[in-house]
């Protein structure tokens, strides 16, 4: 058993932590306050290699792999858990198309995806999400082409992606179950648009909106996978890559939070000393730290198998799960620690915590991860 | 193909530099856990290099001297765009001066990166803080030097033109090569590493040269070979005195003016 992270890995945390404090930290407080996506950073996302980290060389990305995707994101949302949620829904734009998708339609739109354009992923419905049978979005094929029509919404992305992975209802399986099939699709097709934009708490500065579908024309080439696989293109998306996403993006604000904390506390004074002096505070650092480790390594372990082809679909909802709590948990005692500084806006803590906040429901929330889990632990244990 | 040599220094990484201290028994600067990272300003000087090579096709050909457990910085260089880099590390050479590090860096270039066009350097290192390496292994190599540059130009990669600020304006030299540059952070903003040079840098490289290869004059190596002695290392203590002087102003000028004679101020 060997911990160590490969030399590689550790110049590419340095490098991406470089890369964000040059290039994402100075755009911060203006996505804080106009919640828009800065588009200039998409180029330089493709230029440092972060847009092709899982898609493979053959298709014009790097195929760093998964752990790499990690430390990736992580570093990036330690400054800005906004560009970590849109880098890492952007993957979950490139993921499906590799491991579902034809010759052709990797061709098409992966090259691209790895360099220079957004993708995006979008499941949930105003009627479901979770509840996958809970969608309502129809796909009806029409001579060369699947007409769809439906609503998606809380879609990451949905203003700057250039291409979307979506599920729509296509019929009913053999058990008469609604069947779902997975589509991709572009943002100028016939009868897509995009809808409203919502004003979030966290995550200010990536777009969430909706994906409105009016008999919206998709090429029936387009079609991802075979008809009736959508579900499984979705699950195997959301578990492989959304919620392992979400969980280094925690892991970020886990260690954005203990190094806020730490350097608050050495440097605010009371009773004539530094307030790092004061048991109260320490105990308090110390549960960041501890809480910050634990979500790093469970996710460092799921995403390691994921590079290594093992199934590890419990491991990243337990990790997503622990990941998303933790940061939450930390960046409210890294609040702590700041005392009444937590409530002034030009202190990020509290932005980690509002950030920690919308991190819990994205990828399925806290509740549904348990029930993952439980399942696991009543059939295994 | 003309080859450009850089020469860079690993360091304690300058990020964790709260965590070094000095050892008030001993005098050592203590430095465990702290990795290695390029001296910032060699990366100036890397990004000089790396853009020749873009625009005139040169190869650039990094050396240090450094243990070997500094190979992990060294990769960055690589990851940057460097083609190769050759690290001098031996025993014979721990507790080299400025002086013997010249030396056997000048010997590592003969050996391993000539014939040159050009070898660049960072002005100063964040740790030592000595900036005459470069001028001594110019002296070394025979070959002009600039240092303190903050522009540089080139239309033909032959013929340079150096800027060096002074402080109350510019020099500006005009150099043919073979030259030594030692730039300063004025000069450029050096590159980010990509995905992409990570993944290229493994295959890259990275040679680990003893003393014996470099036929080296063991007697200008190391502590040995250095004739500048360390008397001690120390945190100077300041300390703020308060003094009042009465008297007419005439008086305690005089009085003001001995008193700053006899502290050595003026």
């Amino acid at each position: 058993m060997d911990f160590t992270i490969p030399e590689k890995l550790e110049l590419l945390r340095k490098s991406v932590a470089e890369f964000a404090e040059r290039e994402i930290a100075p755009l911060v407080e203006d996505m804080e306050k106009s919640g828009e996506f800065p588009k200039q950073l998409i180029p330089k996302l493709g230029e440092m290699g972060l847009l092709g980290l899982v898609t493979s060389p053959d298709y014009g990305g790097n195929g760093m792999g998964f752990l790499a995707r990690a430390i990736a994101i992580e570093e990036i949302s330690k400054v800005s858990a906004a560009v970590g949620i849109t880098l890492q829904v952007h993957h979950m734009g490139c993921w499906p198309i590799e491991t579902f998708g034809t010759e052709e339609q990797k061709k098409r739109y992966l090259p691209k995806l790895a360099r220079e354009a957004i993708g995006a992923c979008s499941i949930t419905e105003p009627s479901g999400g979770s509840d996958v049978f809970g969608m309502k979005t129809t796909a009806k094929q029409e001579g060369d082409y699947w007409v769809i029509n439906g609503r998606k919404c809380f879609a990451t992305n949905s203003h700057i992606a250039e291409t979307f992975v979506i599920v729509a209802r296509t019929g009913e399986d053999a058990k008469g179950r609604p069947a779902f099939s997975a589509f991709i699709v572009e943002p100028d097709f016939e009868g897509f648009s995009i809808g409203r934009e919502e004003n979030k708490v966290g995550f200010r500065g990536a777009y969430s909106g909706e994906l409105i579908f009016n008999d919206c024309k998709v090429p029936k080439e387009n079609l991802l996978g075979k008809e009736g696989e959508g579900l499984k293109i979705a699950l195997a998306t959301v578990n492989r890559v959304g919620r392992p996403g979400m969980a280094s993006i925690s892991v970020g604000l886990c260690y954005a939070s203990l190094e806020e904390a730490t350097k608050f506390s050495k440097e605010r004074v009371l009773y004539g000393k530094p307030i790092s002096n004061l048991q109260a505070i320490q105990f308090l650092l110390a549960d960041i730290f501890s809480y910050a480790e634990a979500a790093r390594w469970l996710n460092y372990r799921a995403n390691w198998m994921m590079d290594q082809g093992l199934p590890c679909d419990t491991e990243m909802t337990l990790a997503k799960y622990v990941a998303t709590e933790n940061a939450f948990l930390c960046a409210r005692w890294a609040c702590e620690v700041h005392g009444g500084y937590s409530c002034i806006l030009e202190y990020p803590v509290q932005r980690y915590l509002r950030d920690a906040w919308v991190a819990i429901p994205s990828g399925g929330t806290s509740q549904v991860a348990k029930i993952v889990l439980a399942r696991h632990v009543l059939k295994n244990f | 193909m003309p080859n450009v040599v850089v020469c860079v220094k690993p360091i304690p990484d300058p990020r964790h530099w709260d965590r070094l201290f000095l050892d008030p028994e001993t005098g050592v600067l203590k430095r465990a856990g702290i990795p290695p990272a390029l001296n910032p300003l060699d990366k100036n000087a890397l990004e000089v290099a790396l853009q020749l090579k873009e625009r005139f096709g040169w190869e650039v050909t990094v050396v240090s001297m450094a243990p070997p457990d500094t190979t992990k910085a060294l990769r960055e260089a690589l990851a940057m765009g460097a083609d190769r880099v050759y690290l001098a590390s031996d025993k014979a050479l721990a507790g080299a001066d400025t002086l013997a590090t010249a030396y056997t860096l000048a010997q590592l270039i003969r050996k391993k990166a000539s014939p040159f066009h050009l070898v660049i350097c960072g002005n100063i290192s964040l740790d030592g803080s000595t900036s005459q390496v470069p001028a001594q292994i110019a002296h070394y190599l025979g070959i002009p030097h600039i240092t303190h540059a903050t522009h540089v130009e080139t239309e033909d990669g032959q013929l340079f033109t150096i800027t060096m600020n002074i402080k109350k304006g510019e020099l500006v030299f005009r150099c043919t090569t073979p030259f030594l540059l030692a730039v300063t952070k004025d000069v450029n903003l050096p590159r980010l590493v990509n995905v992409m040079g990570i993944i290229a840098a493994e295959t890259k490289p990275l040679e680990v040269i003893d003393a014996r290869e470099l036929e080296l004059d063991l007697d200008k190596v190391g502590l040995k070979g250095s004739p500048t002695r360390v008397r001690g290392l120390f945190i100077p203590e300041i300390k703020r005195r308060r003094e009042i002087l009465t008297g007419e102003p005439e008086e305690v000028a005089e009085e003001l003016l001995n008193k700053l004679h006899e502290a050595g101020v003026l």
